[in-house]
């Protein structure tokens, strides 16, 4: 067990490693003068060999690398350079946006995938099966923010059934007090039932856009690993015992087909950090992905930067949970066999 | 606490309850032109405490006779004809919630392969007390300790020795005799009346075979219970079947009491099975084998299904164009019945080619 966890660690660090010095260099090699993009196009050829001089620009690559980091981990992760407020700063204020996102979208995704390969494997539905494939064809396909952009001509522009893009709540509609920060799960706090329907209402047509994606990937696996476990002789002994086909599938076909699925959670993630750039900046969402697109096109390094490295983290921390499930729930794992 | 029969009485089909009778039984894979026929008008009553062995090749028909009866075919196949009457409930006509509660209390299945009989992520405990909690009545209600002690006399019962341990092991961890052991204190959590082992040996080394047999056989008699045991090794049938039938193309070819079939078959088919068999006692002899392949079932059937491989009926017209009815045997005692249109049926059941 210690062995695993210093080889993960190990692999870990080498990934956020090689995620920071890739985003570091792609960014420092861009043409743009972050001295001018602070001071104006006004400004004079000393100010800006001072500015220079103060950010650190004129030092050798690697120094500029060392200081970031050693600023990253202290928390000073640079600032805003039109605002001045720090990235940190921002990123912190967004991030709860982003991740009552990225939790709607993941809920669909898993709830959306497994009902659909249960019902079209356990109950032997044609119906559910065409229309899940397709659907997962489609969104496995299709870029997201092209689905999103979609999904607002129809539901917002044609059938006027859900808001426009106005961000995670309605014009005049107040943020519930700050709990959690997810505005849905505030409002449920706070009994402001009204406040609940309206950020349920603006969060609804973002989550899909964002899981349709995962729900692809999920309902795919799922139904392939069901189909094999379905045809297992466990499944038929546990109906030998007196379960209905149903309950043996339920009972003990699903855990046994969720656990090819664990793997995909990580990769999962890694698909939601990146549709959730273009589809927050789609539906105008005050989340972190938003901040990033303003930031690549205004040539801010520190945001683009932050946004990389903690994406690595997420990406990281969620094959560790992942990995150590896996031995939580598959006793081969946890016991090897000795026969 | 149970009722422990012995002696000849609950062993004779005759004076015995049915358990099982299953009439005009037919089940096919697949649909339309390529539909298999698996199993064929297929007759069968077993009484109470009553062992039936069921011998044929692969693609006999025999396993899908053996889920047929408890309804566990799975996605392609089905039962087209017939009835199944499983302590006086006609299974057919049972709703899958129904049928479901007769697996419960009535059926218990032993799967072939028991590598793959357990849920490999439940432990031993889990997977016990579920069919105790199923079969047994009152079992839903049993608080742990109770429930502990419950698993532990049951896998006793099937001659598991370090029963504190295993309870807490998982598949895995287990060897296929201990697996098969396990599986079958599942089938016996309950007071099934009738027990169908499917080929419950085949996947273990033999020394395994027979101590599980054994075990098997004993559970079996001390809860009177019919067996339906299904296997290719005719061995085995002979050591502890009291009846046996011969399947093969999905019918049933040859029946009778075990011991009689064994000493004296009459069909060519179980002629040919058993003179496959070697001996150690009977010194040497050629083994004699059957030619040829088991025939497809998705064919057809034009006339006796073994007659392409048969040495008295091979290309004889009557065996080409007519099946043959199964039909008694007087000559060969009561309870015999065989399907060939070409034994002398008056005369001992001497095969001679009385038709041609």
């Amino acid at each position: 067990m210690a062995h695993t966890i210093r080889a993960r660690l190990s692999g870990a660090i080498v990934t956020l490693f090689i995620a920071s010095v890739a985003v570091f260099v792609i960014l420092r090699m861009l043409p743009a003068d972050p001295a001018r993009l602070i001071l104006g196009p006004l400004a004079s050829a000393a100010a800006l060999q001072h500015e220079r001089a103060v950010l650190g620009l004129n030092q050798p690559l690697y120094v500029q690398y060392v200081d970031y980091v050693v600023g990253f981990v202290h928390g000073n992760w640079g600032f805003d350079y039109g605002t001045g407020a720090p990235v940190l700063k921002e990123v912190v204020t967004r991030l709860p946006a982003s991740l009552e996102l990225g939790f709607y979208a993941m809920l669909f995704a898993v709830i959306g995938a497994l009902a659909g390969a249960v019902a079209s494997v356990g109950a032997r539905s044609r119906v559910v099966d065409s229309v899940c494939r397709a659907v997962a064809f489609v969104g496995l396909g299709s870029p997201p923010f092209w689905i999103g952009l979609m999904a607002l001509v129809l539901f917002a522009e044609y059938l006027h059934v859900l808001p426009g893009p106005v961000g995670r709540l309605g014009v005049g509609v107040s943020a519930p007090p700050a709990t959690t920060h997810f505005y849905t799960w505030d409002a449920l706090i706070a009994g402001q039932w009204g406040t609940f329907a309206n950020a349920m209402e603006h969060i609804l047509l973002p989550a899909l856009t964002l899981g349709l994606a995962p729900f692809g990937y999920l309902f795919r696996l799922l139904r392939h690993s069901l189909r094999e476990v379905s045809d297992e002789d466990f499944l038929l002994v546990c109906q030998g015992k007196g379960l209905t086909r149903w309950q043996a599938l339920m009972r003990h076909g699903v855990p046994n087909a969720l656990l090819p699925a664990l793997t995909a959670l990580g990769l999962l993630v890694a698909q939601l950090v990146a549709g959730s750039v273009l589809v927050e900046a789609v539906f105008n969402w005050p989340g972190v992905g938003q901040l990033v697109v303003n930031s690549v096109l205004a040539r801010e390094y520190g945001v683009v930067e932050a946004f990389v490295i903690l994406s690595a983290l997420a990406f990281i921390a969620v094959n560790l949970i992942v990995d150590s499930l896996y031995v939580v729930i598959d006793p081969r794992l946890r016991r090897p066999s000795v026969i | 606490m149970r009722v422990v029969t012995t002696g000849e009485v609950a062993r004779d089909p005759a004076h015995a309850e049915a358990v099982l009778v299953v009439k005009e039984l037919t089940v096919e894979y697949g649909e339309g032109v390529g539909a298999v026929v698996a199993v064929k008008d297929v007759n069968m009553t077993i009484g109470r405490g009553e062992k039936r062995g069921v011998v044929g090749e692969s693609g006999s028909g025999k396993t899908s006779l053996a889920r047929a009866i408890p309804g566990l075919l799975g996605r392609s196949g089905r039962v087209v004809g017939g009835s199944i009457v499983v302590a006086s409930t006609d299974l057919r006509a049972l709703s899958e919630r129904a049928s479901a509660q007769v697996r419960r209390t009535a059926v218990s299945v032993v799967f072939q392969d028991p590598l793959n009989a357990l849920d490999p992520v439940r432990s031993i405990y889990s997977q016990v007390a579920e069919a105790i909690r199923l079969r047994r009545p009152g079992g839903r209600h049993l608080r742990r300790p109770r429930m502990r002690s419950a698993i532990g006399a049951l896998l006793e019962e099937c001659e598991i020795a370090d029963v504190a341990r295993v309870m807490k092991q998982y598949p895995h961890e287990l060897s296929g005799g201990m697996r098969q052991r396990v599986a079958i204190g599942m089938a016996i959590a309950g007071d099934a009346t009738l027990i169908i082992a499917d080929e419950p040996t085949t996947a273990l080394d033999v020394v395994t075979q027979s101590e599980i047999l054994h075990m098997l056989d004993r559970v079996v008699s001390q809860r009177s219970a019919a067996l339906l045991f299904i296997t290719h090794n005719l061995a085995v049938v002979s050591e502890f079947c009291d009846t046996v039938s011969v399947m093969y193309g999905g019918r049933i070819v040859e029946e009778g009491s075990c011991r009689d079939v064994v000493r004296q078959p009459v069909h060519p088919y179980s002629r040919g099975l058993i003179g496959a068999i070697p001996t150690i006692a009977g010194g040497r002899r050629e083994l004699v084998g059957i030619p040829g392949d088991p025939p497809s079932l998705s064919d057809l059937e034009r006339g006796c299904r073994f007659e392409p491989r048969c040495y008295l009926g091979h290309g004889v017209q009557v065996c080409c164009a007519q099946v043959p009815g199964l039909d008694d045997v007087p000559a060969m005692g009561s309870s015999r019945s065989v399907r060939c249109h070409l034994i002398d049926r008056s005369s001992g059941g001497g095969l001679g080619p009385a038709a041609a």
